[in-house]
C-alpha cells in the first residue's frame, strides 16, 4: 500500500509588494515636497509675526529686498543672534548683492509711485541696516513698503 | 489533477530587491534634502511724503511714540513710552492700545504709531511693536529714521 508522501509546506516569504507600494507613496511625499529650484530670495530667519497678514503671491513691481547675515561669514555673535557689525550684514535683491545706491537705481526704475517693496530681515539683523533700506525707499519715493513676519501655523 | 504550481507558471521571476535598495536610497535623498518652510507673512506700512526732520515740534503732537534704545552693558533694548520705562509686552500693549482710544476719542483715528530706535537693536523687537499696533488694528505705523541716513 501506498502510503502518501508527506505535504511540505512551501517555505513563507515576506510579500514586497505593500511595501514597494509604500515605499513609492514615500518618495512621491519627498519628491512633491523638495525644493530644488534655486529661489530668488535668500534664507533667513524671519522675526514672529503673529498678526502678520498673509503673503499673496509677489505682487508686480514689487522689489524683495532681504537684509541677511553673510553665510560666508562664520560668525559666533550672529549664532547668539547678536551680530552688530555692519559688513557682517548684506541687501539682498534677486540673488545678488546691493548697495544703497544700487537699490535705489533698481527701485528708481519704472514709476517709483507703482512700486512697492517687501523688506525681509533676518530677525537678528541691526535695526540700522532695516533703517537704511527704509530710507532708500523714501528717497526714491516709493509709497508702500512692507515688512515680511513669519506667520505660525493655522491650528 | 494537480492544482497550478506557481513557480513553474512564472520562469520569469523579476527580482525586486536591487529596486527595493534604489527606493530605499532615494527616499533617504528626499529625508534629508526636505526642509520644513517657514510661513511667511507682511505687514504693509506707509512711508509718510513731506516729512522729516521738520524741526519745532507742533502744538500738540500728534503720535505714539516708542522709544527704544539699546543698552550696550547689558545687550538688552530698553522701551520707553513718553517718560516711561516698559519692560513687559503685554503693558507696552496695554499703553499703546489706552493712548490710541483716547487719540479715537478726540476723533483723531489715523494717529501713527512711530517707532523710534537705535540703529543696533535687533530687527525682532522693531516687529514685535509692528505686530503689536497691528493687533490693535492700527495701520498707520511709521519708522523714525536716524541721522545717519542711506
Amino acid at each position: 500500500m501506498r502510503s502518501e508522501a508527506p505535504r511540505v509546506q512551501a517555505p513563507i516569504t515576506p510579500n514586497l509588494i505593500p511595501m514597494i507600494d509604500v515605499m513609492f507613496l514615500l518618495m512621491l511625499f519627498f519628491l512633491l515636497g523638495a525644493d530644488m529650484l534655486g529661489r530668488e530670495r535668500a534664507e533667513l530667519v524671519l522675526a514672529p509675526g503673529p498678526n502678520a497678514r498673509a503673503e499673496e503671491r509677489e505682487r508686480d513691481g514689487e522689489t524683495v529686498v532681504d537684509v541677511q547675515h553673510r553665510p560666508e561669514v562664520a560668525c559666533a555673535a550672529h549664532a547668539n543672534r547678536s551680530c552688530r557689525l555692519a559688513e557682517h550684514w548684506r541687501l539682498v535683491v534677486r540673488g545678488r548683492e546691493l548697495d544703497a545706491d544700487a537699490l535705489a537705481e533698481i527701485l528708481r526704475a519704472g514709476d517709483p509711485a507703482s512700486k512697492t517693496a517687501l523688506v525681509r530681515a533676518d530677525r537678528a539683523a541691526p535695526y540700522g541696516e532695516v533703517q537704511a533700506v527704509l530710507a532708500t525707499c523714501g528717497r526714491v519715493g516709493l509709497a508702500q513698503v512692507s515688512l515680511a513676519a513669519e506667520r505660525p501655523l493655522p491650528r | 489533477m494537480a492544482g497550478g504550481g506557481d513557480s513553474e507558471d512564472n520562469p520569469v521571476a523579476i527580482n525586486v530587491i536591487p529596486m527595493v535598495d534604489v527606493i530605499f536610497c532615494l527616499c533617504v535623498f528626499f529625508m534629508c534634502s526636505f526642509k520644513f518652510k517657514q510661513l511667511e507673512g507682511k505687514f504693509d506700512s506707509w512711508l509718510p511724503k513731506n516729512k522729516g526732520d521738520s524741526g519745532a515740534p507742533q502744538d500738540e503732537i500728534k503720535e505714539i511714540r516708542i522709544a527704544m534704545f539699546w543698552d550696550e552693558q547689558t545687550s538688552k533694548v530698553r522701551r520707553q513710552f513718553g517718560m516711561r520705562t516698559v519692560d513687559d509686552d503685554a503693558q507696552l500693549n496695554e499703553l499703546i492700545r489706552g493712548s490710541y482710544e483716547d487719540w479715537k476719542a478726540k476723533g483723531k483715528a489715523d494717529v501713527p504709531v512711530i517707532i523710534d530706535g537705535d540703529e543696533r537693536i535687533p530687527w525682532n523687537e522693531v516687529l514685535k511693536i509692528v505686530n503689536m499696533a497691528k493687533g490693535l488694528q492700527i495701520d498707520n505705523i511709521e519708522f523714525a529714521l536716524g541721522k545717519k541716513d542711506a
